[in-house]
């Protein structure tokens, strides 16, 4: 199995217009538990996190949030309701444009798929302060596709859209108080 | 367990709350907050904009921790 890494995303090669946002990523595997939701009764807390999210036990070199940036023009965070009236449920989605077609980027969608099913995802949407989770320890991430095109021909992006689900509402997690932890277990 | 500690010069006139996790993480509209190299100048910014994982010690916790 393949190590999850930061996936980069440089500037100079040519990109397709969006708006840059920083998503991290992990695999549910590091994690000692889940937050849990907040218990109290403002709007919005029965879809809040109630905490940090807890490496404590991860393997050395492993153990907190990767990040990779992605374009979000066509796309984003997104909620849907399906199934039959009787067995309703909520789905969330985050679709994104990953840029480039090199190595790093190959094995980004590899990590990905080695680790599809184990995943948790955050990112924030533009103009919000607080990041939305997707995928859970009980109800992980998945990437539900990811099509890789180096782009031949004028006009054609060089690069990856990417959607990623989970069948659970977008939680919120109030980063900007419980923090997101980008340092590797020693 | 992930090491946290503040640098010295931090140390002296600031301290951790509830700080979890490893040294360098990234906290919204704070920014990145990286332990190891974290400035008293930062360090102050930081606790005058609300931050609350730090918090300034007490004048008399520092004279005693200068004593010791």
């Amino acid at each position: 199995m393949g190590v999850l890494k930061n996936a980069g995303t440089d500037c100079g090669n040519k990109k397709p217009p969006g708006v840059l946002i920083d998503i991290y990523y992990t695999s549910t595997t590091e994690l000692n538990g889940f937050p849990g939701l907040l218990q109290t009764t403002n709007e919005g807390d029965s879809v809040t996190l109630d905490g940090p999210f807890d490496f404590t036990g991860a393997a050395a070199g492993s153990g907190y949030w990767r990040k990779v940036v992605g374009l979000t023009d066509r796309g984003g965070l997104k909620m849907l309701l399906e199934g039959d009236p009787a067995g309703q449920g909520l789905t969330s989605s985050l679709r994104f444009f990953y840029s480039g077609s090199e190595a790093g980027q190959v094995e980004f969608l590899n990590d990905l798929r080695q680790f599809g099913g184990c995943l948790s995802f955050m990112a924030k949407q533009r103009d919000s302060d607080r990041m939305r989770v997707i995928g859970t320890t009980t109800i992980p991430a998945v990437v539900e596709s990811a099509e890789l095109d180096g782009g031949e021909g004028n006009g054609d992006p060089n690069g990856t859209p990417i959607v990623i689900r989970a069948q659970h509402p977008l939680y919120f997690y109030d980063d900007a108080t419980h923090g997101v932890d980008t340092t590797p277990n020693p | 367990m992930k090491n946290i500690q503040l640098p010295p010069d931090v140390a002296e006139k600031f301290e951790l709350v509830n700080w979890t996790g490893g040294a360098r993480q990234v906290f919204g509209h704070f920014g990145t907050i990286d332990l190891r190299t974290l400035t008293v100048g930062h360090a102050t910014e930081l606790v005058q904009r609300g931050f609350s994982k730090l918090k300034r010690k007490a004048k008399k916790a520092r004279k005693e921790q200068e004593q010791d």
